[in-house]
């Protein structure tokens, strides 16, 4: 039996597109620079660009990353040279929002520390690490008491097991849920050890989160209650892009259309029924969906994956 | 020692707030279905009530060591449950093991204990 999120998957991969929606508007961007300058071949406005960007003429090849830049094929390597490269540009404050958080699939604003009370952002900060303390309070709340008994987990601690409990539900997401070790791997608290400290900082909201890990994370906290209106909110809330149709990743996979058809899907099969069983169908199609693309080779699209589960004891694929 | 099915019911009484805080999601609730759905976890907490009613809810045991002092307040306690109190309530600073003192009161008392400076206990 084919199921519908397997359609949903490969409808998804046949709309990729062959280049990202967001470089053609890189390239229209830098198009704009070029005629402004009075410049006519896109080799001259790269080099504009490169003297622009670090205040000395090119050598020979130093022109090729502009050109990946401006073509999509890669992107500045962080968010001092991304917003280097927006002033070049001349980018808007809307524009630069838009290409920090559609092209580059960042957030708004990083915070390298927590803030002191004199920041500007120290409230903003405040806001939205307690939206996340209120998700993960959330989280803690829809754990049934059976869970932690076929865990092995004490109940009575469960604060001290979120790590684990997240490491376990992401994994229940992926193909590893289909997989006969499961349950070998599921019992031993400090086998998601390794994710701890990321946990942490993820939790602080400190450094550089990507989207998707922030699209991982809001996901997994929030199910079972969980829509696209839900996702939207939190998303923006914590400074990213909200679920946009037709976004693509970095590397050009249509994630949010995949997750917005999955949460279609979700309210359609589970409209009225109880938590467990909503939860219950929702892990069963992540993990379907999960299979498929690890089969088909499309690492892009397994947006509950991280490298840190791999590490996990027992894990095997 | 954690007792699932007390566990189980609180589980669903918060999972009952956020069904209906989040009435918009897929198990969201609204209107007579959330009203239902309460009548029902309602019916259930009475059920347990009427089940535990005359049974020791925590494990207190009687310390072996030797117990001095207190006897004034074991009386009290032991006389408040003569006139009639169903409910007594404890309390005192931390680490004065009010705890355990319900322990002391006798066999023919049985009494549950909760919270980490004060003791409610239940008179037989």
């Amino acid at each position: 039996m084919e199921h519908d999120v397997i359609r949903l998957a490969e409808r998804v991969i046949t709309r990729e597109p062959e280049r990202r929606p967001e470089a053609k508007w890189i390239q229209q961007r830098v198009d704009r620079l070029a005629a402004a300058a009075g410049l006519k071949s896109r080799a001259e406005t790269d080099r504009l660009i490169y003297e622009k960007m670090y205040a000395r003429a090119p050598k020979k090849t130093d022109t090729t990353k502009i050109r990946y830049w401006r073509t999509g094929y890669h992107l500045p390597a962080g968010r001092e040279e991304a917003l280097a490269f927006a002033g070049v540009l001349q980018l808007d404050q809307s524009e630069t929002a838009w290409f920090l958080q559609a092209c580059m699939e960042k957030s708004d604003l990083v915070f390298e520390s927590a803030p002191e009370e004199e920041c500007p952002f120290y409230s903003l900060y405040k806001e939205r690490t307690a939206l996340m303390e209120a998700m993960i309070s959330q989280y803690i709340e829809s754990v049934p008491p059976s869970r932690m008994f076929q865990l092995d987990l004490s109940y009575e601690k469960l604060e001290a097991f979120v790590r684990h409990l997240y490491c376990i539900d992401a994994l229940d997401g992926t193909a590893f849920a289909l997989s006969s070790t499961k349950k070998e791997i599921v019992r031993n608290h400090l086998s998601s050890s390794n994710y701890e400290s990321e946990f942490l900082r993820i939790r602080r909201l400190l450094g550089e989160i990507p989207r998707r890990t922030m699209l991982r994370q809001i996901f997994l906290l929030s199910l079972p209650y969980l829509n696209r209106r839900l996702m939207d909110e939190r998303l923006l809330r914590l400074g990213y892009l909200p679920l946009t149709e037709g976004h693509t990743s970095q590397r050009g996979a249509l994630v949010d259309d995949l997750v917005i058809g999955l949460l279609k899907q979700y309210e359609a099969s589970c409209k009225g029924r109880d938590p467990l069983t909503c939860r219950h169908w929702m892990f069963e199609q992540l993990s379907i969906l999960d299979q498929y693309f690890l089969e088909r080779k499309k690492e892009e699209y397994r947006f509950l994956y991280f490298r840190i589960l791999s590490t996990m004891e027992g894990y095997t694929l | 020692m954690i007792e699932y099915e007390l566990e189980y019911l609180k589980w669903k009484r918060r999972q009952l707030a956020l069904r209906q805080n989040y009435a918009d999601t897929p198990p969201g609730l609204s209107g007579e279905q959330a009203d239902e759905e309460e009548r029902l976890l309602n019916l259930a907490w009475k059920e347990y009530g009427e089940k535990r009613r005359f049974r020791l809810t925590t494990g207190v045991k009687i310390s072996e060591e030797p117990f001095v002092g207190r006897k004034a307040e074991l009386e009290k306690i032991r006389s408040l449950f003569a006139e009639g109190a169903g409910t007594v309530f404890l309390s005192g600073m931390g680490e004065l093991e009010n705890r355990r003192l319900p322990g002391y009161l006798g066999e023919d008392m049985q009494t549950p204990t909760t919270g980490s400076c004060c003791g409610i206990m239940t008179g037989v």
